[in-house]
């Protein structure tokens, strides 16, 4: 084996102060390769390309180790300075009797892993490579994320996130530290970011550090990464639905960019074939379109700057012709965000580093159907300054300063929901006039935020006390939030931990909700407690099993509310009213192996229940997406000559339904009202989809082919989401969820 | 959570094969069409006032009102027993349709609302009619609108809304469920310093139908309906006279939020139709059962009359108001020399 070493001069931009690369013998990058300290106290893996870094690490005299099936054990001493940077290239041997295929280069290897967090009890992770393969993620990397537990499946695959029994309104997407407002396009759509331009995908379903606030539920953050010095490298992705490329190359020696973008045309090809078919269809089809682009330079005197635009637009085009000239079908929606972020960090010591990082955004909403129409502006403006600290060895300090403030101008045609005067009993506010609404809400919050991860006695315990302190000002209203959260780890043995958790969390209700005239700026703060309490074992080098059992409860949820406010002149209708509490607990399961011998699979389990009650005085029912069980297998296995095969296995507790056992004729409104048991009390049947994935790649030195075919719901199982009823409530149907939905793609990637 | 749902479902639907469910507009079996309150709305004396809630009291029984229910059954020959039961409960008309026997039926927006209420149900009326020409008397006290006042959640802010909430049962043993809302009104109107005094305020009266253009020939209710011996779809277009039907009134608006007191707003009276037939069919995208008067839309239907129609069939046309007034008008079709008509109007 051969090693070499660079002192000095880093070869990357971003923290770790050990750091390199990993080859085989052939000069080919080894993945997932493990690197740590003799004691295990640091370890770190390498990436797609064989690079490593440590996040931390201590001065002195260091033995290091690196242990991967089909190699030979390495082992290797340095010495690290104090203020030192080292940069090492280890080449590995490959193991005498070597046990299984050839490890590929390709970067399309699945990593599932759960590191040590820094104040998140639980998170799991996701690396780039990753995501490519898990069947029935058409490639998609946030869509591999649904796989995890924790995440409850969405009907029709609408990219919403329900984290552990909340809406989708309660969890938050972030990339690079800032929140998007939607990681998914329209209708079942892919992710808004590409593949190549992620490096990790952290998905943290509840008890969640002090970094993140203005969310209840669960938190996915996505971190980018950036573009190679080496040379430049580009992808070209095709399938049915959209294309797209990546490309990444220096600037010069010390600044890199990457560039991705995307478009899809499947609503160009349907139309064609229902033009081709001349039979009227009407279907609703998303149109989409992504871009990113990052440059990264390294300055002087431990800094950095990075720079990323991105943005995404979705547009939902109507394809065919309802028959006849009844009632108008005619949707046009529209929603499109960009953000223009910049990162400085510095290394003020070896144990303090500081990132300031402000962004701008702007996001537009349109929303048309018939004479109704509702457009949104809002021009987005966050910093956030995070300092790490490590100022003894047993302790790591994060503070922080979170800012964002949101301008939205909103001008509507609609009919108001509630008219100015008492209506008519069931009169359908669909019956009033549309009204010209225009208004301009501003919302601010500015939080500070503190957590520690502290080991006393550098024992086997770890503690990591946070806390979060919030203001939340719009129209003439104030709310403050101070949310304590504590997460602890107690290593039993060198593979098995135990953890739990505690903490408060709190959001604001929507922009909607708070406005003067359609809601009740009165509205207080919505909050929740997480509880968790769980273990990690790893039962062999490649196995883990990690098991959570946890409880959330929330409180002062806003929901619409007819009761009047009365006053002695009269009457007014209160529209919100924070009344409204809910609770979800379960266990969540998730054993995996990770990738060795050509192969890695992951069963992930969720038993849940979530409840909600409109007020205190109310019992709990079942929250409309309660999912009692959820189970996920995934399997993936390399063969010979560069194929590769996988599945994906779903099964879920059917969607809840109220039965309905009779119906009152309304006369005024001339239709029919059911009568409805107790609500939820019945479910769909069984949900169970079964995904498979093949792929085959062509290796031209340089460039490389890869033709992939990816089957969702390869059984077209019916998969009931909701049924319907005729007019009357006499008959009903089941409508089907997505049937069969095959794709078939090519990407072509140069080195 | 439940919009976002029913938006998801609206996709999913959309994109769903279609299902065979039966038109709405074809009349198989035992159903009711309409039922109109005669008047649909009655003023009350106001009683004492009082501190507190709710807004007025009634000092004395209202008019009566009469009910007429339209529940047909196109099975049910000259021969055969039409004779129908019937049992009547009124309730406050405010949250689910029908009074609590029986069960109370939610609206599809369950969000603002709730399947669940605790009114008072007072009994109205048992007896027997028969098909078409089913009748009863709704004759509240002044002590039992009260207790309506004291429930409503508006304090009769604005009106009282009675529902009346009647069991249809057939010698078959058939049975159909309705409900049919009567509002109560005080003849004052406030208004707010500075604003005009409002209008002199008139009970809502029931809407006429004035009669049916058909392709392009006129039809009163008391002419016979132009079949023209084919089965050629026929353009049918209620007219419209707008200096005789179209009623303007004044509301009492709420207080707002800058605490200015309540005020008064013209409204113009809106109009909707539903047509229904035993034989023949209406063209379902053409039948949209509300819009208002006025509207740019053209306010016509395709129907495709029965190639032989026998004595039974008949269309219906209900014409309703947005403030419960209701109206219907009957056209029995023939072979050969046209249909006759009746009407409810």
């Amino acid at each position: 084996m051969l090693i070499g070493a660079l002192m000095g001069q880093p070869a990357w931009a971003q923290a770790p102060r050990l750091g390199g690369r990993v080859i085989d013998s052939t000069g080919q990058p080894v993945i997932g390769a493990r690197i740590a300290t003799d004691d295990n106290v640091f370890e770190t893996y390498s990436l797609a390309d064989g690079t490593f870094a440590f996040e931390a690490i201590q001065s002195g005299e260091l033995v290091l180790m690196i242990d991967e099936p089909d190699f030979e054990v390495l082992t290797f001493r340095v010495t690290l300075l104090s203020d030192g940077v080292l940069s090492l290239e280890l080449r590995l041997s490959p193991l005498k009797k070597a046990k299984g295929g050839a490890r590929s280069g390709d970067g399309e290897t699945l990593i599932v892993k759960a590191r040590r967090p820094a104040g998140n009890l639980t998170r799991y992770t996701l690396e780039r490579e990753v995501l490519r393969s898990v069947p029935g993620s058409f490639g998609d990397p946030l869509r591999a994320v649904q796989n995890l537990p924790g995440i409850s499946r969405a009907p029709y695959s609408v990219g919403i996130l329900l984290v552990r029994g909340t809406g989708p309104g309660d969890s938050a997407v972030f990339v690079d530290g800032h929140e998007i407002p939607l990681a998914y396009h329209f209708l079942g759509g892919p992710s808004i970011l590409a593949a190549e331009m992620i490096h990790e995908i952290h998905f943290l379903p509840g008890n969640f550090s002090s970094r993140y606030g203005r969310a209840i539920g669960g938190i996915i953050d996505v971190t980018t990464r950036d573009g190679t010095r080496d040379e430049f490298k580009g992808a070209v992705d095709i399938d049915l639905f959209d294309a797209g490329f990546f490309v990444e190359g220096p600037v010069d020696d010390r600044t890199s960019i990457a560039v991705s973008a995307r478009r899809s045309y499947i609503d160009t090809i349907l139309r064609g074939a229902a033009s081709a078919s001349g039979k009227p269809v009407a279907a609703v089809l998303p149109v989409y379109y992504d871009y990113q682009a990052r440059i990264d330079h390294a300055l002087t005197g431990r800094q950095a700057l990075t720079l990323l635009l991105f943005g995404s637009e979705d547009h939902l085009s109507v394809v065919g012709e309802p028959s006849g000239s009844g009632p108008d079908t005619g949707v046009d929606a529209r929603i499109a965000f960009h953000r223009a972020k910049a990162e400085w960090s510095i290394d003020l010591t070896n144990e303090a580093r500081l990132e300031v990082s402000p962004v701008v955004g702007i996001d537009q909403t349109s929303l048309g159907a018939g004479a109704v129409s509702i457009d949104a502006t809002a021009m987005e403006y966050g910093l956030r300054v995070d300092l790490k600290l490590k100022p003894l060895e047993t302790l790591e300090v994060r503070t922080g300063l979170d800012v964002l403030a949101r301008d939205v101008e909103l001008s509507a045609f609609v009919p108001l929901n509630v008219p100015r005067y008492r209506p008519f009993p069931n009169t359908n506010a669909g019956d009033r006039e549309p009204e010209s609404l225009k208004r301009t809400v501003s919302l601010t919050t500015a939080a500070l935020f503190a957590e520690a991860e502290f080991k006393p006695g550098d024992g086997p315990l770890t503690l990591s006390p946070g806390a979060r302190a919030e203001l939340f000002a719009y129209f003439d209203q104030r709310r403050f939030a101070i949310d304590p959260r504590v997460n602890a780890r107690f290593a039993l043995t060198d593979s098995l931990s135990l953890k739990g958790g505690a903490g408060l969390y709190s959001q604001n209700p929507t922009e909607t909700r708070l406005d003067p005239e359609l809601g009740n700026p009165l509205l207080p703060l919505e909050w929740a407690e997480h509880y968790a309490l769980g273990f990690e074992l790893k039962t062999t080098r490649l196995m883990s099993v990690e098991a959570t059992a946890f409880l959330a409860r929330r409180h002062d949820l806003s929901v619409p509310s007819e009761t009047p406010t009365l006053t002695a002149d009269g009457a007014a209708p209160e529209r919100f009213a924070a009344t409204a509490s809910g609770r979800s607990y379960g266990l969540e399961l998730l054993i995996r192996r990770e990738l060795g011998q050509g192969f890695y699979g992951w069963i992930a389990y969720t038993l849940s229940r979530a409840e909600e009650r409109p007020d205190d005085a109310s019992e709990y029912e079942l929250f409309p997406l309660d999912q009692t069980h959820h189970l996920i297998a995934v399997f993936s296995r390399r063969l010979p000559s560069s194929w590769e095969v996988g599945m994906r296995l779903q099964l879920v507790s059917g969607n809840l339904d109220t039965p309905i056992i009779g119906r009152v004729f309304d006369a005024d409104q001339s239709n029919y009202a059911a009568i409805t048991g107790a609500p939820d009390s019945i479910r769909q049947s069984l949900y169970h989809q079964l995904d498979l994935r093949v792929e085959k790649t062509a290796d031209y030195g340089d460039f490389k082919l890869a033709y992939y075919l990816d089957v969702q719901n390869v059984e077209n199982a019916p998969n009931a989401e909701f049924t319907t009823w005729d007019y009357r409530f006499r008959e009903s149907a089941p409508v089907p969820g997505i049937p069969v939905l095959p794709t078939l793609g090519v990407r072509g990637t140069y080195l | 959570m439940r919009r976002l749902l029913a938006a998801v479902g609206v996709v999913g639907a959309l994109t769903a094969c279609g299902s065979d469910f039966e038109d709405e507009t074809l009349v198989v079996d035992l159903r009711i069409l309409a039922a109109k309150a005669e008047p649909p709305e009655v003023f009350v004396e106001l009683g004492p006032s009082r501190a507190g809630l709710p807004f007025f009291t009634i000092a004395s029984d209202p008019q009566s009102v009469r009910v007429s229910v339209l529940v047909v059954d196109p099975r049910v020959g000259p021969l055969d027993d039409a004779r129908v039961s019937f049992e009547v409960w009124a309730c406050l008309a405010e949250g689910p349709i029908g009074c609590g026997s029986g069960g109370a039926a939610s609206r599809g927006d369950d969000e603002g609302g709730g399947s669940t209420r605790a009114s008072t149900t007072f009994p109205v009326a048992k007896g027997e009619g028969s098909l078409e020409s089913l009748v009863f008397d709704f004759e509240p006290t002044a002590e039992q609108l009260n207790v309506f006042l004291t429930e409503d959640p508006y304090g009769g802010f604005g009106g009282l809304y009675v529902q009346v909430d009647f069991t249809l049962k057939m010698a078959s043993g058939e049975t159909v469920r309705g409900a049919k809302i009567i509002s109560y009104q005080t003849a004052l109107i406030t208004r707010r310093e500075g604003e005009p005094p409002p209008p002199e305020r008139r009970t809502n009266q029931n809407p006429r139908l004035s009669s049916l253009r058909v392709d392009e020939a006129i039809v009163t209710p008391f002419d016979p309906f132009p079949l023209g011996g084919s089965t050629r779809p026929l353009r049918v277009e209620p007219v419209f006279e707008a200096s005789l039907e179209v009623e303007t009134y004044p509301v009492i608006t709420f207080p707002d939020r800058e605490g200015r007191a309540p005020g008064w707003q013209q409204l113009e009276e809106r109009l909707s139709f539903n047509f229904f037939a035993t034989a023949g069919r209406f063209d379902e995208d053409d039948v949209d059962t509300r819009r208002p008067t006025g509207s740019a839309r053209e306010l016509s239907v395709n129907y495709e009359p029965p190639r032989a129609p026998t004595a039974q069939d008949a269309i219906w046309v209900v014409t309703h108001d947005d403030r419960g007034g209701t109206t219907w008008v009957k056209w029995s079709l023939s072979q050969g020399a046209g249909g006759r008509a009746s009407s409810g109007q």
